[in-house]
Protein backbone atom coordinates (compact mmCIF):
# COMPACT_ATOMS: atom_id res chain seq x y z
CA UNK A 1 0.00 0.00 0.00
CA UNK A 2 1.47 3.51 -1.06
CA UNK A 3 -0.56 6.26 0.98
CA UNK A 4 0.54 8.79 -1.90
CA UNK A 5 -0.65 6.84 -4.41
CA UNK A 6 -4.13 6.16 -2.70
CA UNK A 7 -4.38 9.51 -2.12
CA UNK A 8 -4.22 10.40 -5.73
CA UNK A 9 -7.25 9.10 -6.50
CA UNK A 10 -9.09 9.40 -3.50
CA UNK A 11 -8.78 13.05 -4.58
CA UNK A 12 -9.41 12.49 -8.15
CA UNK A 13 -12.05 10.65 -7.58
CA UNK A 14 -13.44 13.39 -5.47
CA UNK A 15 -12.48 16.38 -7.51
CA UNK A 16 -14.15 14.48 -10.31
CA UNK A 17 -17.86 15.65 -8.57
CA UNK A 18 -16.79 19.17 -9.22
CA UNK A 19 -16.40 21.33 -11.96
CA UNK A 20 -13.08 23.03 -10.35
CA UNK A 21 -11.06 21.53 -8.45
CA UNK A 22 -11.66 21.23 -4.75
CA UNK A 23 -9.99 18.88 -2.85
CA UNK A 24 -6.13 19.13 -2.16
CA UNK A 25 -3.56 16.67 -0.25
CA UNK A 26 -3.24 18.64 2.80
CA UNK A 27 0.49 18.25 2.52
CA UNK A 28 0.64 20.54 -0.44
CA UNK A 29 2.88 23.10 0.38
CA UNK A 30 0.33 26.24 -0.97
CA UNK A 31 -2.65 24.21 1.12
CA UNK A 32 -3.09 27.74 3.14
CA UNK A 33 -3.03 29.87 0.63
CA UNK A 34 -6.19 28.75 -1.27
CA UNK A 35 -9.29 30.99 -0.72
CA UNK A 36 -11.87 29.07 -2.49
CA UNK A 37 -14.38 26.66 -0.81
CA UNK A 38 -11.94 23.35 -0.65
CA UNK A 39 -11.35 19.74 0.65
CA UNK A 40 -8.19 18.63 2.42
CA UNK A 41 -7.89 15.13 2.42
CA UNK A 42 -5.14 13.01 4.04
CA UNK A 43 -4.54 9.44 3.92
CA UNK A 44 -2.27 7.46 6.71
CA UNK A 45 -1.69 3.18 6.91
CA UNK A 46 -3.39 1.76 9.59
CA UNK A 47 -2.80 -1.68 11.72
CA UNK A 48 -4.98 -4.25 10.07
CA UNK A 49 -5.63 -7.45 12.37
CA UNK A 50 -5.48 -11.02 11.17
CA UNK A 51 -9.12 -11.08 10.71
CA UNK A 52 -9.77 -14.80 9.32
CA UNK A 53 -9.68 -18.14 11.26
CA UNK A 54 -7.08 -19.61 8.32
CA UNK A 55 -4.89 -16.96 9.94
CA UNK A 56 -4.57 -15.30 6.60
CA UNK A 57 -3.39 -11.70 6.95
CA UNK A 58 -5.72 -9.54 4.75
CA UNK A 59 -4.40 -6.74 2.61
CA UNK A 60 -3.18 -3.97 4.63
CA UNK A 61 -5.64 -0.47 5.08
CA UNK A 62 -5.69 3.14 5.60
CA UNK A 63 -7.80 5.50 7.49
CA UNK A 64 -8.82 8.74 5.21
CA UNK A 65 -9.36 11.76 6.61
CA UNK A 66 -11.50 14.83 4.69
CA UNK A 67 -11.91 18.06 5.96
CA UNK A 68 -14.42 20.25 4.19
CA UNK A 69 -13.62 23.80 4.41
CA UNK A 70 -15.77 26.46 3.89
CA UNK A 71 -17.48 30.16 4.15
CA UNK A 72 -21.02 28.94 4.87
CA UNK A 73 -22.14 25.78 6.53
CA UNK A 74 -24.41 25.03 3.32
CA UNK A 75 -21.42 24.82 1.55
CA UNK A 76 -19.82 22.63 4.17
CA UNK A 77 -22.64 20.52 3.76
CA UNK A 78 -22.40 20.10 -0.22
CA UNK A 79 -18.95 19.27 0.12
CA UNK A 80 -19.26 16.88 2.60
CA UNK A 81 -22.32 15.40 0.47
CA UNK A 82 -20.48 15.03 -2.65
CA UNK A 83 -17.06 13.43 -1.39
CA UNK A 84 -19.88 10.67 0.18
CA UNK A 85 -20.77 10.38 -3.30
CA UNK A 86 -17.54 10.31 -4.60
CA UNK A 87 -16.04 7.84 -2.02
CA UNK A 88 -18.38 6.12 0.50
CA UNK A 89 -18.70 2.18 -0.43
CA UNK A 90 -16.74 2.62 -4.10
CA UNK A 91 -13.40 1.12 -4.88
CA UNK A 92 -11.38 3.79 -6.99
CA UNK A 93 -9.64 2.50 -9.69
CA UNK A 94 -6.19 0.63 -8.72
CA UNK A 95 -8.28 -1.48 -5.69
CA UNK A 96 -8.36 1.59 -3.53
CA UNK A 97 -11.39 1.10 -1.15
CA UNK A 98 -14.54 -0.27 -0.17
CA UNK A 99 -14.11 3.28 1.95
CA UNK A 100 -16.38 2.87 4.85
CA UNK A 101 -17.70 5.28 7.24
CA UNK A 102 -15.87 5.44 10.59
CA UNK A 103 -16.59 9.35 12.54
CA UNK A 104 -17.48 12.25 11.95
CA UNK A 105 -17.31 16.08 13.24
CA UNK A 106 -19.82 18.10 13.10
CA UNK A 107 -19.18 21.90 11.66
CA UNK A 108 -17.03 24.70 13.66
CA UNK A 109 -15.40 27.94 13.16
CA UNK A 110 -11.85 26.99 11.48
CA UNK A 111 -9.65 30.34 11.28
CA UNK A 112 -12.15 32.09 9.70
CA UNK A 113 -13.56 29.21 8.16
CA UNK A 114 -16.06 26.69 8.54
CA UNK A 115 -15.24 23.32 8.89
CA UNK A 116 -16.12 19.83 9.18
CA UNK A 117 -14.45 16.05 9.12
CA UNK A 118 -15.30 12.83 7.85
CA UNK A 119 -13.05 9.70 8.68
CA UNK A 120 -13.37 6.80 6.22
CA UNK A 121 -10.94 3.42 6.64
CA UNK A 122 -10.55 0.83 3.37
CA UNK B 1 -17.50 -15.43 15.86
CA UNK B 2 -16.86 -19.04 17.02
CA UNK B 3 -17.28 -20.45 20.82
CA UNK B 4 -15.49 -24.07 21.17
CA UNK B 5 -16.98 -25.74 23.73
CA UNK B 6 -14.84 -28.61 25.20
CA UNK B 7 -17.07 -31.24 27.99
CA UNK B 8 -14.28 -32.91 29.56
CA UNK B 9 -14.52 -36.07 32.10
CA UNK B 10 -17.95 -35.47 32.89
CA UNK B 11 -19.20 -38.50 34.51
CA UNK B 12 -23.02 -37.49 34.89
CA UNK B 13 -24.88 -34.88 32.64
CA UNK B 14 -26.33 -33.39 36.42
CA UNK B 15 -22.35 -32.00 36.35
CA UNK B 16 -22.68 -29.81 32.92
CA UNK B 17 -26.63 -28.82 34.34
CA UNK B 18 -24.87 -27.74 37.14
CA UNK B 19 -22.28 -25.95 35.26
CA UNK B 20 -24.49 -24.21 32.95
CA UNK B 21 -25.84 -22.74 35.68
CA UNK B 22 -23.15 -21.22 37.34
CA UNK B 23 -22.24 -19.29 34.23
CA UNK B 24 -23.98 -16.24 33.98
CA UNK B 25 -22.59 -15.44 37.74
CA UNK B 26 -18.78 -16.38 36.17
CA UNK B 27 -19.52 -14.51 33.00
CA UNK B 28 -20.48 -11.22 34.54
CA UNK B 29 -17.33 -11.12 36.44
CA UNK B 30 -15.20 -12.10 33.43
CA UNK B 31 -16.24 -9.91 31.04
CA UNK B 32 -16.21 -7.08 33.54
CA UNK B 33 -12.64 -8.10 33.64
CA UNK B 34 -11.83 -8.25 29.91
CA UNK B 35 -13.74 -4.83 29.38
CA UNK B 36 -11.30 -3.37 32.46
CA UNK B 37 -8.17 -4.56 31.01
CA UNK B 38 -9.31 -3.63 27.42
CA UNK B 39 -9.52 0.31 28.25
CA UNK B 40 -6.35 -0.14 30.03
CA UNK B 41 -4.26 -1.51 26.80
CA UNK B 42 -6.01 1.12 24.79
CA UNK B 43 -5.39 3.69 26.87
CA UNK B 44 -1.91 2.96 27.07
CA UNK B 45 -1.41 2.57 23.21
CA UNK B 46 -3.73 5.82 22.51
CA UNK B 47 -1.21 7.48 25.25
CA UNK B 48 1.46 6.17 23.38
CA UNK B 49 0.53 7.60 20.46
CA UNK B 50 -0.24 11.01 21.25
CA UNK B 51 2.86 11.67 23.07
CA UNK B 52 4.40 10.29 19.70
CA UNK B 53 2.41 13.05 17.98
CA UNK B 54 1.53 15.82 20.52
CA UNK B 55 4.24 18.27 20.04
CA UNK B 56 5.77 21.00 22.04
CA UNK B 57 2.16 22.87 21.97
CA UNK B 58 0.24 20.22 23.43
CA UNK B 59 3.10 18.50 25.63
CA UNK B 60 0.95 17.97 28.21
CA UNK B 61 -1.75 16.37 25.99
CA UNK B 62 -0.64 12.74 26.68
CA UNK B 63 -1.26 13.01 30.53
CA UNK B 64 -4.78 13.90 30.27
CA UNK B 65 -6.04 10.28 29.38
CA UNK B 66 -7.32 7.71 31.91
CA UNK B 67 -9.70 4.76 31.19
CA UNK B 68 -12.66 4.08 33.88
CA UNK B 69 -15.51 1.05 33.80
CA UNK B 70 -19.06 1.73 33.18
CA UNK B 71 -21.18 0.00 35.49
CA UNK B 72 -22.39 -3.06 33.65
CA UNK B 73 -26.12 -3.04 32.37
CA UNK B 74 -28.49 -5.80 32.93
CA UNK B 75 -31.67 -6.16 31.46
CA UNK B 76 -34.26 -7.07 28.00
CA UNK B 77 -32.05 -10.29 27.85
CA UNK B 78 -28.74 -9.11 27.33
CA UNK B 79 -26.01 -7.27 29.33
CA UNK B 80 -23.96 -4.56 28.36
CA UNK B 81 -20.26 -4.62 29.81
CA UNK B 82 -18.31 -1.15 28.61
CA UNK B 83 -15.55 1.12 29.03
CA UNK B 84 -14.19 4.04 27.93
CA UNK B 85 -10.56 5.77 27.44
CA UNK B 86 -9.12 8.85 26.01
CA UNK B 87 -8.70 12.56 27.43
CA UNK B 88 -10.64 13.89 30.05
CA UNK B 89 -12.31 17.62 29.51
CA UNK B 90 -9.82 19.45 31.28
CA UNK B 91 -6.76 21.11 30.52
CA UNK B 92 -5.08 19.91 26.95
CA UNK B 93 -7.05 17.62 26.84
CA UNK B 94 -9.49 19.83 25.80
CA UNK B 95 -7.53 20.08 22.66
CA UNK B 96 -9.00 16.42 21.62
CA UNK B 97 -10.85 17.69 19.00
CA UNK B 98 -8.23 19.51 17.03
CA UNK B 99 -5.51 17.17 17.71
CA UNK B 100 -7.75 13.81 16.90
CA UNK B 101 -9.33 15.10 13.47
CA UNK B 102 -7.05 17.73 12.69
CA UNK B 103 -8.28 21.33 11.38
CA UNK B 104 -7.45 23.19 8.26
CA UNK B 105 -4.15 24.25 9.21
CA UNK B 106 -3.19 21.10 11.26
CA UNK B 107 -3.18 17.20 9.82
CA UNK B 108 -5.41 15.22 12.08
CA UNK B 109 -3.49 12.85 14.56
CA UNK B 110 -6.17 10.05 15.05
CA UNK B 111 -3.87 8.86 18.02
CA UNK B 112 -7.42 7.21 19.45
CA UNK B 113 -8.48 5.29 16.36
CA UNK B 114 -5.08 4.05 15.87
CA UNK B 115 -4.92 2.72 19.19
CA UNK B 116 -8.95 1.32 18.59
CA UNK B 117 -7.50 -0.62 15.50
CA UNK B 118 -5.17 -2.40 17.77
CA UNK B 119 -7.22 -2.94 20.87
CA UNK B 120 -10.91 -3.47 18.72
CA UNK B 121 -9.82 -7.01 17.48
CA UNK B 122 -7.59 -7.84 20.41
CA UNK B 123 -10.37 -7.55 22.42
CA UNK B 124 -12.58 -9.65 20.54
CA UNK B 125 -10.27 -12.89 21.15
CA UNK B 126 -10.37 -12.20 24.34
CA UNK B 127 -14.64 -12.02 24.49
CA UNK B 128 -13.95 -15.66 22.90
CA UNK B 129 -11.42 -16.96 25.22
CA UNK B 130 -13.30 -15.86 28.36
CA UNK B 131 -16.58 -17.94 26.60
CA UNK B 132 -14.12 -20.82 26.65
CA UNK B 133 -13.17 -20.52 29.78
CA UNK B 134 -16.65 -21.26 31.43
CA UNK B 135 -16.79 -24.44 29.86
CA UNK B 136 -13.50 -26.09 32.18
Amino acid sequence: MNPEADATAIIAAINAQFTTVRAFDMSDDDVKSIDVDHILVTVSRRYVDEQLASGEVPIPGGRVVTRYVAKTIANVYTLRSRTAAAIEDQILTGDVGPFSFESDEVPGPDDGWISAADVWTY
Amino acid sequence: MTMTIRVIGIENIEDLADDLRAMPVKEAREMTGVVREGARVGVSLAKDNARRTQGKHAKLYARTFSASTKRAFFGFGAAVYSAEYGPEAHGQGLLAPILERGTRNNPPHLDLAKSADVIGPALVREVRDALDRMFW
